[in-house]
């Protein structure tokens, strides 16, 4: 099911043209207000399914950085200490939908009772951080393409992964440069 | 002052302007296509490398490159006719005698032209649907069975190919229609009285009077066709499977998605020079027809 087949995915996921959907939960307040009345306790979320049990997801969203050149070291750790705070986390939930990192977060009420979050809350223990490299997001793109062929049966799974592999060196060449010669020097 | 010296004055104005806005930056993005500036080189510019040739040399082996030139010529190759058909059918018709309310059909038929891609695209995308689209609906109705126009590899192509001749007929249309105009009215009278029929009028009336004027709208709307980029932008984002990713995209993707500047730069090139070959061949077959 690709997306040029779907107008709208919370009334198709309504219409029962697709059974489930891979998305976050910026999503659940959505599917809540757009879904009919009769569906209203016929969908749920579930963690990420991998080869072996549970699976790995991507921690989404974007992570807090301070540039080794900051001029504002010490103000920036106390915006981040200020956002990692519990009762901080549980507003910003309440008036985004995204869901906060911390475990101790997830205390709060609407968190701990809403039988949507749960599965996030099983997810979070196992999230991966996207690699901190500027390459990453081309590396992401090329993953995409290659699945896109690999579904479509253009090739087999190892000629996927050599593929892959391939591109992804090519894209890091510049950067394996740069730490070359940062070696050096 | 010399006759000469005063005639570079005249110019100069024109030659300055030409110098700064269009022979220098293309000789920057000539330099810069021989290096290979990106993201680290714009934070600075000691990361940046001299590579000769290797862009232009990568390319070429980049089966991506080749993929998204193969579309390019595809759509070029569908579309030009198609176009320029469309448009002569239609600027033949509203410059038919016979035709009722031509101010209004003229407009109508403009209209594509001048309406937003962005919002033609939402539009589009409706009409192509394959469950809800108007397209697919009409098809229905005389046996076809859905076609999922912009989800499948081998009719994405040829959906984008149906919009853009939509969205650009009008503009050829107009100015066949100044051609059509300007052929005199004695030519027909004169080829009707020997007895010529419909076709042989527009075969041997028509077509070598507005003659010049198509080759200049063929080479104009091939010229265009060739830039291919907003349509496949909002409608496909090059998807699916890369079946709709034209040089331009491409280029759009290595410049300003990933910033690849260099290798960005080296594509502008090779576009630039394959245009400029078909041009170039275009006018001398049209050239030589004039003279047999």
């Amino acid at each position: 099911m690709s997306n040029t087949q779907l107008s709208n995915v919370w009334d198709e996921f309504g219409n029962g043209l697709f059974s489930f959907y891979a998305s976050g939960p910026w999503n659940i307040a959505e599917f809540k207000k757009r879904l009919p009345e009769r569906l209203k306790d016929a969908w749920m979320t579930a963690p990420m399914p991998g080869p072996e049990g549970p699976g790995l997801s991507s921690a989404g969203g974007a992570s807090l950085v301070i540039f080794r050149s900051s001029q504002r070291k010490e103000e920036a750790w106390q915006l981040f200490e200020y956002l990692s705070r519990p009762e901080v986390q549980a507003k910003l939930y309440e008036l985004t939908g995204n869901m906060p990192p911390r475990r101790a977060s997830w205390q709060t009420p609407e968190l701990a009772q809403s039988p949507y979050a749960r599965a996030y809350r099983v997810q979070v223990e196992r999230v991966r951080a996207a690699p901190k490299v500027p390459e990453w997001e081309r590396i992401a793109t090329e993953l995409r393409i290659t699945q896109e062929r690999l579904v479509q049966g253009l090739i087999d799974v190892d000629e996927a992964a050599a593929e892959l592999d391939r591109k992804a060196d090519a894209i890091l060449e510049k950067r394996r440069w740069m730490l070359d010669r940062a070696g050096q020097s | 002052m010399k006759r000469s010296t005063a005639g570079w004055w005249f110019v100069a104005p024109a030659l300055i302007v030409l110098a700064m806005f269009f022979l220098l930056p293309v000789l920057s993005a000539l330099a810069m296509s021989l290096t290979d500036f990106d993201l680290y080189a714009l934070a600075d510019l000691d990361n940046l490398r001299f590579v000769g040739l290797a862009n232009y040399g990568g390319l070429l082996a980049d089966p991506l490159f080749w993929k998204a030139l193969g579309n390019t010529v595809y759509f070029v190759v569908l579309g030009v006719p198609l176009s320029i058909v469309v448009s002569l059918g239609t600027a033949m018709l509203v410059n038919s005698k016979l035709a009722r309310f031509r101010g209004f059909f003229r407009t109508v038929y403009f209209a594509p032209v001048v309406t937003t891609m962005v919002a033609v695209a939402v539009v589009w995308r409706y009409i192509f649907h394959t469950r809800y689209g108007f397209l697919n609906y009409g098809l229905g109705q005389i046996g076809i069975p859905p076609i999922d126009w912009l989800g499948n590899p081998a009719t994405s192509m040829p959906a984008i190919v149906i919009l853009a001749v939509w969205k650009n007929f009008g503009y050829n249309m107009i100015i066949l229609l100044a051609a059509l105009q300007s052929v005199p009215d004695d030519l027909y009278e004169a080829a009707r009285i020997d007895g010529a029929s419909g076709w042989q009028l527009f075969r041997h009336v028509t077509l070598p009077g507005i003659a010049p004027v198509l080759t200049l709208v063929s080479i104009l709307t091939m010229v265009g066709y060739f830039q291919l980029f907003a349509e496949p932008y909002v409608m496909t984002e090059g998807g699916p499977l890369q079946s709709t990713l034209s040089v331009l995209y491409f280029m759009y993707e290595e410049g300003f998605k990933w910033w690849s500047l260099g290798r960005a730069s080296a594509v502008a090139f090779l576009l630039f020079v394959l245009m400029f070959a078909v041009t170039l061949l275009q006018l001398r077959l049209t050239r030589r027809e004039a003279l047999s």
